[in-house]
């Protein structure tokens, strides 16, 4: 088990290198310079663009800047072009808004998923199957911020409940527990439909999953021996059907920035996707370029995990 | 047959079929018949003749769209298809057994064996679970598996075929039924150690006077193990007798053909015979009689009416217009 | 006794229609047939030839024989609902839409969205097209290299590891946070959307022919062909592409469908096909500055993109279910 880990992290090692390698390359090929942020700002005089690109180091060659760049990561000095503030600060700022609008997205994705999936495959071709699976093929097909916008159309005249930001304003003065309560109100709209997608995908899955062992031998054998029809299920089969969910954890991880771009700008939620969108209309680098390399590290990451998690889940491979 | 009394098992006229979009398919068509305490019986026949089924629809296993369409089973006095869910739970397992045909799929991957043998235990008593433990290293150890201790605790893809054909015997046999439907055990096993499943079963039958439905394509496994068998040619019977009558006398010109292609002594050098033509898809059942298109003594209306079983001597019969006492031509 | 056959029994053997085996069926008619009886994924299929339909007609009615003019700026007749009559004794006569009325109501301009809708139509399409064609093309040439010349060394390393690695890192980014990120650093053009669309998720479809290849490289007629001298491409093209077809033109549909989202949202983030062109994406994009004034120039965009992405959707999970024989009846 030992070495399988140390294998399966040596090679992600490599990896990471060959990533940050390809981002960086990417993002400093692109036409385009950092000095054209504001080309109509008339205070913006050639010596300031030569000041600016030799603070950056922009006019070296790219591996240097590459060498620059992994530097200043590494101690924590990379700055951003925007604005000087220290990159690695930024992010892990915007990463505390974003946490728990993925938290909650995440647990309704997965509450709301295991259960319609796993009754519509019990109930197969039934009304409930039916009707689910159509339901599941809209929501993976409408553009999210179409149904979004449709929503914050609806329910802010119905039921006033906010659709922008993270908190209301005025609120940083009250008591905690109305500050709480206020976060977790503006939370509410924004995850369930960051939520909608992922779960009809999800549950289409646990859905096929359950169908697959449904149809199993040893399902046949557990009716077989007087197994109750709900042990059959939840415990003989399911066990079965959730050993690759489980590997599926591990794709958690890389989702915190990916996903949320989109839905941060409708909401105006001041999140680590949102970070991505002004850095990239500021053409900021080093931001760009730090947000996709962690972005890739995160998955490199989550797949390591996925593979740990399911060597332990799954007895056939343990022993191996 | 020689018991008497009344049939442990007792199946009259079971028809099931199958309801695809390519129309009906008529797996069991019209299948009668019994088993006594601790006899055994054999029902014969070629892959896909409907014996499979059979057995599933005793237990009332079928499987969507699969359906019971007709016919009674009774057994221990009890009506088998008219029992709620509960009532045939309490039956499955516990007195009756089943053993299926493939062993390395039957086993839940993710229990181990202990734990899925014990779980027999679990529905049908109120062992605790030390208890249940010591059954199961006893049945383990009746069921020949070496190092019970050991085995108990390991996953089914520790295992052998052999072994995990053992382990379904033992999970079917736990709660000591009365009947044991075997479906094809060893078919899936290499020949030495069909050899010694059968001899386990042989055992288990005389210790626990247990009653048997054995199903195989084997006509040397029938041989040595059955008293009574039942050859099935397309989800019909076409003949029932005991063991010997049958290898003696076999009266329907499928099972002699069936005879007459196992390989015998004496016949070396010559070539093996075969059944000419191939089985009848279920959805094309041949008119009349389904063996009529392969049958090398066929007359002239057995494609048009389907043949009855005709009694031939007190335990013997067979659906074949042969044996009618005035074959109308 | 086993008599001998009489003639009679021959008769019987040879030519009894009961008991016949089933009629046999190519495995296309097979196709279809469980095609057919998957109505929602026959739905979509019309769905589907009404667009081709609306998008190779929108094309030539609004830009060659302009039939519907999507560009005509009709300012008195801004914010008009659908169904609505255009000013008559206002408007100069060529700038009355076609039909007498403006099907699908005006915008901010005045523009009519019937028309901008047609044009947007082929545009959108394309966009879908031609990015999964790139896809499915790099994602072929990469998979079946990796499939069937993978234990090929370059150096210490062989062919396959080195496309299964490459692979691996592209699948480490998030892909739209990768799109977009590309897409906003290069200059804004129809054509960078489409490749960059493209070469981000040929992933999956290298996946499957690389696992198609590796199984199929295993059979043996393969092994049977090589022994006969038949050249190496033969093979490929002639037996191995049509197997892995299946799985492909699946991912394709649906990667369709994905591509023409993608456009939308890079749309509404501002980054998506620039005016003149119109797509629906950035038609949907420019409309929510308007939902309480003219909520129909957010809606019908909105609605003929859910429309017609589901029905790509539907038709890929039919194609899915009727291609493989071990998913059926899912």
């Amino acid at each position: 088990m030992q070495a399988f880990i140390i294998r399966n992290i040596l090679q992600r090692l490599l990896l990471i290198f060959i990533v940050s390698i390809l981002a960086h390359s990417v993002i400093h090929l692109a036409p385009g310079e950092p000095s054209e942020v504001d080309p109509s700002n008339p205070r913006m005089k050639p010596e300031d663009i030569a000041r600016i690109r030799a603070a950056f180091h922009l006019d070296d060659p790219l591996y240097l800047q590459y060498a620059y760049w992994i530097r200043d990561l590494a101690t924590g000095e990379l700055k951003s072009f925007k604005d000087s503030q220290p990159v690695l600060q930024k992010i892990w700022r915007r990463f505390l808004n974003s946490l728990p609008l993925y938290l909650c997205t995440t647990l309704l994705v997965w509450t709301l998923a295991f259960p319609t999936g796993i009754h519509a495959a019990v109930k197969r071709g039934a009304v409930y199957d039916r009707s689910s699976t159509f339901i599941a093929y809209t929501l993976i097909s409408v553009p999210g911020f179409f149904l979004s916008y449709l929503v914050i159309l609806w329910i802010v005249n119905l039921f006033g409940v906010p659709v922008i930001g993270m908190k209301t304003f005025g609120m940083d003065h009250a008591q905690p527990a109305y500050k709480m309560m206020d976060h977790v109100w503006h939370l509410v709209i924004p995850s369930l439909m960051s939520a909608l997608a992922g779960l009809a995908i999800l549950s289409r899955y646990v859905r096929s999953q359950m169908l697959e062992v449904l149809g199993q031998d040893y399902v046949r054998t557990a009716r077989a021996k007087g197994v109750q029809e709900d042990g059959v299920i939840y415990q003989h089969a399911l066990r079965n059907a959730l050993l690759p969910f489980v590997t599926m954890f591990g794709f958690l991880l890389p989702g915190l920035i990916g996903g949320s771009v989109i839905f941060e700008q409708i909401f105006a939620w001041p999140g680590l996707g949102r970070l991505g969108y002004e850095a990239i209309l500021a053409r900021d680098f080093p931001v760009i370029l730090t947000l996709n390399f962690i972005a890739a590290i995160l998955t490199l990451a989550g797949t390591l995990l996925s593979d740990i998690l399911y060597a332990v889940v799954d007895p056939r491979i343990r022993l191996q | 047959m020689g018991a008497s009394g009344q049939p442990l098992l007792d199946v009259s006229h079971l028809s099931t079929s199958f309801f695809t979009d390519k129309g009906e398919i008529r797996a069991v068509q019209d299948v009668s018949l019994a088993i006594h305490h601790g006899q055994t019986l054999a029902l014969v026949g070629e892959s896909g003749c409907g014996k499979s089924v059979t057995a599933l629809s005793i237990m009332r296993l079928v499987d969507p769209p699969g359906r019971i369409v007709n016919g009674q089973i009774s057994f221990k006095g009890q009506d088998l298809l008219g029992l709620s869910e509960k009532a045939l739970r309490d039956i499955r397992g516990k007195a009756i057994g089943m053993v299926f045909q493939e062993p390395m799929t039957s086993l839940n991957p993710v229990f181990t064996i202990g734990k899925q043998i014990g779980e027999v235990l679990q529905i049908h008593t109120t062992l605790s679970a030390q208890e249940i433990r010591q059954e199961v290293l006893h049945i383990l150890e009746k069921v020949r598996i070496p190092s019970p201790e050991q085995r108990i605790d390991q996953y089914p893809h520790e295992l052998s075929g052999g072994m995990k054909q053992r382990v379904m015997i033992a999970m079917a046999l736990v709660c000591q039924p009365d009947l044991l439907i075997a479906d094809e055990p060893t078919t899936a096993l290499d020949v030495t150690i069909q050899a010694q499943i059968l001899e386990l079963l042989k055992d288990l039958q005389a210790e626990m006077g247990l009653a048997i439905l054995l199903i195989t394509h084997n006509l040397g496994v029938v041989a040595q193990f059955a008293q009574e068998v039942i050859v099935m040619y397309a989800s019909q019977i076409a003949e029932r007798a005991g063991v010997e009558q049958l290898f003696k006398n076999p009266a329907h010109p499928y099972t002699r053909a069936l005879l007459m292609s196992l390989p015998h002594p004496g016949g070396r050098g010559k070539m093996l015979a075969s059944i000419p033509g191939t089985v009848p898809s279920p959805l094309y059942y041949p008119h009349g009689c389904h063996f009529s298109t392969r049958c090398q003594e066929v007359l002239d209306f057995c494609s048009e009416k389907e043949p009855p079983l005709i009694q031939i001597t007190e335990e013997h019969e067979a659906a074949c217009w042969l044996h009618a006492p005035n074959p109308r031509i | 006794m086993v008599n001998k056959p009489t003639t009679h029994t021959i008769a019987l053997m040879q030519d009894d229609p009961s008991s016949a085996l089933p009629p046999q069926e190519t495995p296309w008619q097979e196709f279809l047939r469980f095609f057919t009886k998957d109505t929602l994924a026959l739905l979509g299929t019309i769905v589907l030839a009404v667009l081709l339909v609306m998008a190779i007609g929108g094309k030539v009615l609004t830009e060659w024989w302009v039939v519907f003019d999507p560009e005509v700026v009709r300012l008195p007749d801004k914010f008009l609902p659908p169904f609505s009559r255009p000013s008559v004794d206002i408007l100069p006569p060529h700038d009355l839409p076609a039909l007498g009325l403006y099907l699908l109501g005006t915008d901010e301009l005045g523009r009519d969205v019937f028309a901008r809708m047609l044009q947007g139509s082929f545009v959108s399409l394309s966009i879908g097209f031609i990015a999964v064609s790139i896809s499915v093309v790099v994602g072929v040439i990469l998979g079946g290299l990796s499939g069937f010349y993978g234990s090929l060394k370059l150096g210490f390393i062989t062919v396959d590891t080195l496309i299964m690695r490459f692979t691996d890192v592209m699948l480490c980014f998030p892909t739209f946070f990768l799109i977009l990120t590309v897409v906003a650093l290069l200059p804004p053009s129809i054509y960078n959307i489409m490749v960059v669309i493209g070469l981000t998720s040929w992933m999956g479809t290298a996946r499957f022919v690389r696992a198609e290849f590796l199984a199929l490289r295993e059979q043996d007629y393969v092994v049977a062909a090589q022994a006969l001298g038949v050249p190496n491409q033969r093979i490929i093209f002639r037996h191995m592409v049509p197997n892995a077809i299946a799985p492909v033109s699946v991912s394709a549909t649906i990667g369709v469908a994905t591509a023409i989202l993608t456009e939308s949202a890079l749309s509404f983030l501002g980054f998506g096909v620039q005016p003149p062109y119109a797509t629906w994406g950035n038609i949907l994009a420019d409309g929510k500055g308007f939902i309480f004034d003219a909520p129909w120039l957010f809606f019908i965009p909105g609605m003929a993109i859910l429309i017609v992405v589901l029905a790509f959707n539907l038709v890929g999970e039919g194609l899915r279910e009727a291609l493989n024989p071990k998913l059926r009846g899912r």
